[in-house]
């Protein structure tokens, strides 16, 4: 009877072999998945004053929301548009409603007539809507968009002002 | 043809030779993958990038390590334009010629097959090799100088020990001053060799003068391309001003700073990049593969037990004192592998020794990539200990090299930027202290 070519596969070799699947299958279904639409996380960010009327992005509109600028042109009548910010651990995202939260407006307010331009810290609940592909963002007033790709974005549902120690 | 390689497959070392292979390939892989990731500087890379590029532009060094590492990256950037793949390339070329001198070493000391196979393995798919092989930093640099010199340190004349020790540790010590750890495997070469005492003192001597002669060298070279005076007394200034500022670093309040007995465990592996994109978290970790690093350092610490217990003579004239039961014990497989290789363990324990003992006697500020070169070293020492313990124990090898595999797989994305969930990334670094 002749020796198929399986029968060089013995033992040892098997346990190689399921090590090396194993560990690819680790390497690439084994990394969790991202959020979902709707799933809720929590952010820090940081803010000076200026920030409401300088952060701005550009991108076609999209289930996370839409942007002040669309192809380069300002469109009208956005409410709460997404702004680009910065999380403290250095995670670009583009959220709405972060200004508009009923404690960071009165800090705002405050911050405003006082003439302050003291960096502080927001720490926001926000939904997470979608990913978007590709889009501009810009942290001054008139300067030129850059563009990212696959950058997060939600709808800050509510924010707070962290005591400056 | 057929027969002797359908004969090969068939046995043991087949699966050894092929997960060996595996590792191999996928070190290379987490090397390369998301390489230019991130465009911006991460952890310390400022430092030594900023000062190429002050190199570059004709300015002075404002870090405080000699030149050498520093003017790799400048010369990665004048060819490739001043980009993150540029910053990296030099650690890389440097983490790949790692693996082929650890292998060529471990396979010259061990003088076993598949000692270097293993060897090169273990560098591979291990995240510290692999993450200093992608950042912009000079500890890599350092590494691949070390393994230079253990390489010299088994050439078979010691006029070949000298020269090419010499080389390695002048620039070991031009990259970082504690490459002056690199002296000790080719001095030690050099003392446990045949010649007469006379000679050796000569070959020692050669080889301390090649040293000194290739440090000034690469000092001056970067002096001159600073647009400073480049001459003997301004790299013996400046050396004199830079280890002055390094004898004050001793406070240890930096968080990530770790002292030299935690690395063991280790408590503080440094997190040298991490970015959140589109949900998911991507990171690079220097933490090492788990099963290589607890192995390599209860081996180093077992082998180093058993010679301050026996005495060094008996590591050049073992008599295994083991009883028929104890056969197959960890002791008795320490003690066969110390009769066949003591030398070669010496020569690879004292480059480890040399390249820590700057943390042990000093208390300047240490931080674990302070580690990697001793580190690399002693994953060569487990690759001759699992090489050795092949023959008489096949299953036990294969069952740690499925165990190194698995834990490559699921370590891997932490060393190449591959993007996990936040419950992920905590899994994987579970340790707080990790994150």
């Amino acid at each position: 009877m002749t020796r198929g070519p399986l029968s060089i596969v013995t033992p040892e070799l098997r346990w190689a072999l399921g090590a090396v699947l194993g560990s690819l299958a680790l390497l690439i279904f084994f990394r969790g998945h991202g959020l979902r639409s709707g799933q809720d996380f929590d952010v820090a960010l940081t803010v000076v004053p200026n920030d409401a009327v300088d952060l701005d992005c550009d991108a076609s509109p999209g289930p996370a929301g839409r942007c002040a600028y669309r192809d380069g042109k300002r469109e009208s009548n956005v409410e709460h548009p997404l702004r680009p910010f910065v999380s403290v651990g250095g995670e670009l995202m583009v959220l709405s409603g972060v200004f508009e939260s009923p404690k960071v407006a009165t800090w705002l307010a405050a911050a405003r007539s006082a003439r302050s331009h003291e960096r502080v810290t927001l720490d926001c609940h926000v939904r997470y809507l979608a990913t978007l592909e590709r889009v501009g963002v810009h942290f001054r007033n008139g300067s030129p968009f850059d563009v990212h790709n696959d950058v997060r974005g939600g709808v800050a549902e509510n924010c707070s002002v962290r005591a400056s120690q | 043809m057929r027969a002797r390689i359908g004969a090969f497959v068939r046995r043991p070392e087949a699966a050894v030779v092929l997960l060996a292979v595996w590792l191999i390939g996928l070190g290379l892989f987490f090397r390369v993958e998301n390489f230019g990731f991130p465009d911006r500087f991460q952890f310390d890379e400022h430092h030594f990038v900023e000062n190429a590029r002050n190199y570059l532009h004709g300015r002075a060094d404002q870090n405080d390590h000699p030149p050498l590492g520093k003017l790799f990256i400048a010369l990665s950037i004048q060819k490739l334009g001043d980009t993150a793949v540029a910053w990296r390339l030099p650690s890389l070329v440097f983490g790949c010629l790692s693996l082929l001198l650890g292998s060529w070493a471990a396979h010259r000391l061990f003088r076993r097959p598949f000692a270097g196979l293993l060897a090169a393995s273990f560098l591979a798919c291990d995240g510290f090799m692999i993450a200093y092989s992608r950042a912009a930093l000079l500890d890599g640099t350092l590494t691949a100088a070390g393994l230079a010199s253990l390489l010299a340190a088994t050439m078979p004349r010691s006029a070949a020990i000298a020269a090419a020790g010499g080389l390695a540790a002048g620039i070991a010590m031009s990259v970082k001053f504690s490459g002056l750890g690199a002296l000790l495997p080719p001095l030690l070469a050099l003392a446990l060799g045949n010649e007469a005492p006379k000679t050796r003192w000569v070959r020692a001597a050669t080889l301390g003068a090649i040293a000194v002669v290739t440090y000034c060298a690469c000092y001056m070279l970067g002096l001159g391309i600073a647009g400073q005076a480049s001459d003997l007394g301004a790299v013996i200034s400046e050396s004199r001003r830079l280890v002055e500022h390094h004898a004050v670093l001793t406070d240890m309040k930096n968080p990530a700073t770790s002292s030299w007995p935690t690395w063991i465990v280790p408590t503080r592996p440094l997190l040298l990049g991490v970015a959140g994109q589109g949900g998911m978290v991507r990171g690079l970790t220097s933490l090492g593969n788990l099963a290589l690093w607890w192995s390599a350092c209860a081996l180093s610490l077992g082998f180093s037990g058993l010679v301050v217990w026996r005495g060094l003579s008996w590591l050049f004239s073992p008599t295994p004192s083991v009883t028929e039961t104890e056969t197959e014990s960890l002791r008795f497989a320490l003690e066969r592998f110390a009769a066949a290789h003591g030398r070669a363990a010496l020569l690879v324990l004292s480059g480890a020794l040399g390249f820590l003992l700057p943390w042990v006697i000093t208390h300047r500020d240490s931080y674990i990539y302070h580690f990697l070169p001793s580190y690399a070293l002693l994953l060569l020492l487990l690759a001759g200990f699992i090489a050795e313990a092949l023959s008489a124990r096949a299953k036990w090898v294969l069952g740690f090299l499925v165990l190194v595999t698995l834990v490559a797989g699921f370590y891997g994305p932490l060393w190449c930027y591959l993007p996990l969930s936040d419950a992920a990334f905590h899994q994987r670094l579970f340790v707080g202290s990790w994150r």
